[in-house]
């Protein structure tokens, strides 16, 4: 098994109401335990929006940001087990957000040859 | 950490929806009526914060106590950035101004009685007799109850931009007449501990009789309804026995509600209801609250229709109701609330409890119902138990016309098939 990192722009509007932001979290949940229950799901964390960008020579240029829009924004990502892209691809069906116009990004971990 | 199987389960139902109501209510107070859209916002983003942890983390052990903390933070931030203490809560300003009290201020509000408490003042707050009916429905649906623009507009079958101005007109009300959360005293308590029950009783009536076709939306609003009204009966101030009895009269009617509609969503009329079917949980709790609200002795109209609730729920069936109370009871309401809708249903009653002649003429003699489809229908019914099938087909027909509930129209189909 190759290890993949979904990486989820977008989602839910901040107006959402309370019921349907309840409603999306149990969608999360149950597709975060099923991935669990096939012994695909690694790891996954949630990111704060804001932050800061970090640019320059050695640095020497931070601002706050990255400013994008909200459906750019990086809402959060897994790291879950899959044989291919097509079946990390496959393991995407349940990403409870499209319909809230979210994306996901599927990578590839390089793994280190030794 | 509440993970693994059964993760979602462990979250009751409406748990975001009901902690936003109590959030925003606590924050009210600490922060002011006045800035209610702060309160607003800090709610938000506390709920997003938790649907975005929970969802990858699972759920804390103690769901509002996690939820209560984030909003604090919040709050605290917030008064320390703002530092006009005497403008946003002179109640608390001395207690916020130094850093030493102010966490424990905070946190004292978040205490669950004291929750309950602004809770109460919110409800008389959004009931200000300054703020348009309408709008205090509305205004109590989305600061208590947790409900969004569109989700209060698809409960009442309208648009979200009628809502979204029924909101705004409230708002600027709490501005202009500058609203804070007091329960007032004395006479004009009463007068407004008035107006909450009767907006919780329309608020009741919107999910019990609207003709909505989703009957969770229906069942949501009685509940919420009902919630409300616990509330009001459990505070030593607001306790009258008139709120005692309109709990009561929820709880009967909400017996019935599974019981309304067949299996193909039509009406079914309460004569022709299982009866079985009816929640004796719910029938307990009507006659416990109806126990309850007769001490000390006042008739208001809650306890009055809530007695003619009662002899429904107690009778096994429709031919066996005791409908000469109900008549009774029904002159007394009529006393208290000379309005045509009772004096409907007054007639009607008096159907089976003196003679369907009787009905005929008391009803025939109500003026000020001639747009109502009920009046119309029940006069059509009277008609069809006496076997004048062709006056009663005529008098369907009216009501036929004046309806707009899809459900309404297939009753009336039918009975007319029928006549």
């Amino acid at each position: 098994m190759e290890k993949f990192m979904f990486i989820f722009h977008g989602g839910m509007a901040p107006t959402s109401s309370p019921e349907q932001m309840q409603a999306n979290m149990g969608k999360w949940m149950a597709w975060i335990e099923k991935l669990s229950k096939d012994n695909r799901y690694v790891s996954g964390e949630p990111l704060l929006p804001g932050g800061k960008l970090v640019t320059g020579t050695n640095g020497k240029s931070v601002t706050d940001g990255p400013y994008t829009e909200g459906k750019e924004l990086v809402g959060g990502f897994f790291i879950v087990h899959a044989k291919d892209y097509d079946d990390a691809v496959s393991l995407t069906k349940d990403y409870p957000d499209y319909e809230h116009g979210g994306t996901i990004q599927v990578r590839q971990i390089l793994k280190m040859e030794m | 950490m509440i993970t693994g199987s059964n993760n979602i389960a462990q979250i009751v139902d409406h748990l975001f929806r009901h902690e936003s109501g109590k959030m925003i209510a606590a924050l009210s107070k600490l922060l002011g009526l006045q800035n209610l859209e702060t309160a607003n916002d800090i709610v938000q983003d506390s709920l997003l914060q938790a649907m975005n942890t929970w969802s990858f983390k699972g759920i804390p052990d103690n769901p509002p106590a996690w939820l209560y903390r984030v909003a604090k933070n919040r709050a605290i931030d917030f008064l320390r950035r703002e530092k006009k203490f005497r403008e946003i809560s002179p109640q608390y300003s001395y207690l916020l101004n130094s850093e030493y009290t102010l966490s424990s201020t905070v946190n004292n509000l978040f205490l669950e009685n004291e929750i309950q408490d602004s809770q109460l003042r919110m409800m008389f707050a959004c009931c200000h007799p300054a703020i348009a009916e309408e709008s205090q429905i509305a205004l109590t649906l989305k600061t208590l109850c947790g409900l969004s623009v569109s989700e209060i507009a698809k409960a009442f079958l309208t648009t979200d931009d009628t809502i979204t101005k029924r909101i705004y007109r409230a708002k600027e009300k709490i501005k202009t007449e500058k609203i804070e959360l007091d329960v007032p005293a004395d006479e004009e308590l009463i007068s407004r501990l008035d107006m909450v029950l009767k907006s919780l009783y329309l608020l009741f009536n919107e999910g019990y009789n609207s003709s909505h076709p989703d009957q969770l939306i229906r069942e949501d609003l009685c509940e919420e309804a009902m919630r409300l009204c616990y509330l009001v009966t459990e505070n030593k101030i607001t306790a009258y026995p008139r709120a005692k009895a309109l709990l009561s009269l929820m709880c009967f009617q909400a017996s019935r509600l599974d019981t309304r509609l067949d299996d193909k969503g039509n009406i079914i009329l309460l004569k022709h209801q299982d009866r079985r079917k009816w929640s004796r949980p719910l029938i307990q709790k009507g006659f416990d609250y109806l126990d309850a609200a007769a001490e000390p002795f006042e008739i208001s109209t809650y306890n009055l229709e809530a007695a003619i609730a009662s002899l429904h729920a107690a009778s096994p069936s429709f031919e066996q109701t005791d409908w000469k109370s109900i008549y009774h009871l029904y002159e007394m309401l009529y006393q208290l609330q000379p309005n045509p809708i009772v004096a409907m249903n007054k007639a009607v009653a008096s159907a089976y409890a003196i003679n369907k002649q009787n009905a005929l003429t008391e009803l025939q003699r109500i003026k000020g119902l001639e747009q109502h489809h009920l009046y119309y229908a029940s006069i059509g019914e009277i008609y069809f138990e006496l076997q004048y099938k062709d006056e009663a087909r005529r008098f369907y027909q009216k009501a036929l016309q004046l309806t707009s509930s899809g459900l309404e129209q297939q009753l009336l189909i039918s009975k007319i098939n029928n006549c």
